[in-house]
């Protein structure tokens, strides 16, 4: 621990940079889309419609403009350069869409919530990445617009204002993905369940955290073995079921899945958790 | 090796198998009543058609339109059909470069993608989608609406 960069985080800080989010990449302002030429995060800002593409799409995609665009692949570049150097600040602090979920989950009573911690979420999550790219890729089929958190959250933001947002929520492929969203968001505990499993940006981002970490480049959550005590508070805080008491009563944590939150770091009585470099 | 390990690979196993098959299941199911269609619009061009369920019922076409006329003022239109898009933003930025909308039409539209939904009642009949150039009236494409799978890329 000696010599580490260590933050304290300010509680609420947090939300103050997902609300933050939510006002640029969410109607009514939609301030980034808007600079893209779009009005939500379809489209030019889609961060996943790269993945749809088959191989003979590519190049015909982004020279129509169709499909790809240089701002959704853009905006996936900086998030996981962002990543490898600082930890997962996208998916915890600034995603309007994970963030939503969360927000929303944090208002709803615990005994309605569902608790996905008996999944193990890395094997899920690239088993269904796997699918997510090379289903396109064979001409299997493609995920990506369906269950799309990026399409469902955007368009309940603008759903008061815009009637065609309401058709597409209504709609069976709308009330899939709006089922989708509630089970794995917002009535999933900690919100976070659809980030962990099904987003294919988070299971990128996820696996950079990981490089990153393994090379010693990011910030990340440390715990000091000697001072943890095995209350498990810090495993009950995590929103991604990233932590677990092991057989020794010691904390154990997943750095793939773990989101950057510091929630942990917030919650520890011991103070035996810290967020930095090595 | 330990009984909380073996439980640990089991669950590993369950989980990997559970995300394929999630995966697989999703990528292969169709939503009934929704198309995702996209097309571009050339003057002159055969568009190809748009193919919906057999069932009939209220149906919602997802029309991704890339307009590569020179046309600035684009209507879609279709009998019957309610038809709208997610443009203008509501609230617009100054730097906006997104087409207005309204009753249909797209202002500013050249060279744009134009998102639609076309939302009708499929009783069974011939319908098709028209694709008009507003200055003049005059019908850059047309897009017929068949029943059966036709070419499964034209969706997502």
């Amino acid at each position: 621990m000696k010599g580490s960069t260590i933050k304290r985080p300010a509680p609420g800080r947090r939300y103050i940079y997902i609300l933050g989010g939510m006002a640029l990449f969410l109607s009514p302002f939609a301030v980034i889309p808007q600079l893209a030429g779009e009005v939500n995060m379809c489209g030019a800002v889609c961060p996943r419609m790269f993945f749809t593409l088959s191989p003979k799409g590519i190049v015909g995609g982004f020279i129509s403009g169709v499909q790809a665009e240089w701002f959704g692949v853009a905006l996936v570049g900086l998030i996981l350069l962002t990543t490898f150097f600082m930890g997962r600040l996208w998916c915890s602090h600034l995603c309007p869409v994970g963030g939503t979920t969360e927000v929303v989950s944090s208002s709803i009573p615990r005994w309605l919530k569902i608790n996905f911690s008996f999944m193990h979420a890395p094997a899920f999550r690239y088993a269904y990445l796997i699918v997510f790219v090379a289903g396109t890729l064979m001409g299997l089929g493609s995920i990506a617009c369906k269950l799309c958190n990026f399409r469902v959250i955007p368009f309940l933001a603008g759903s008061p204002f815009v009637p065609g947002y309401r058709t597409y929520l209504l709609s069976s492929v709308g009330l899939a993905g709006l089922l989708t969203v509630s089970v794995t968001g917002f009535f999933a505990k900690g919100g976070r369940a659809y980030c962990n499993l099904l987003c294919p940006v988070g299971a990128l981002d996820s696996v950079v955290n990981y490089i990153s970490a393994k090379l010693g480049f990011t910030r990340k959550v440390r715990t000091d073995i000697d001072k943890c005590n095995g209350c498990g508070t810090c495993v009950s805080a995590c929103m991604v079921w990233a932590l677990e008491l092991g057989e020794d009563e010691k904390i154990k944590r997943d750095q793939a899945s773990c989101m950057s939150c510091k929630e942990c770091v917030k919650v520890c009585p011991q103070e035996a958790i810290k967020y930095g470099k090595d | 090796m330990g009984g909380g390990e073996v439980k640990q690979k089991y669950k590993t196993a369950l989980c990997i198998i559970a995300g394929l098959a999630v995966g697989a299941a999703f990528s292969k199911v169709e939503f009934p009543g929704y198309k995702h269609v996209m097309a571009m619009v050339r003057k002159g061009a055969e568009a190809k058609p748009v193919y919906i369920g057999e069932g009939g019922g209220r149906q919602v076409l997802a029309l991704t339109v890339k307009n590569l006329t020179d046309s600035k003022e684009i209507e879609i239109r279709m009998d019957g059909a309610s038809i709208e898009s997610w443009y203008p933003p509501v609230v617009a930025m100054p730097f906006s470069r997104v087409p207005s909308f309204e009753g249909g039409r797209f202002s500013d539209a050249a060279g744009k993608r134009l998102p639609v939904y076309v939302t009708f009642n499929d009783d069974g009949g011939d319908r098709k989608i028209e694709i008009v150039d507003s200055t003049d009236g005059s019908i850059i494409q047309t897009m017929d609406i068949l029943r059966g799978k036709g070419d499964e890329r034209q969706h997502h």
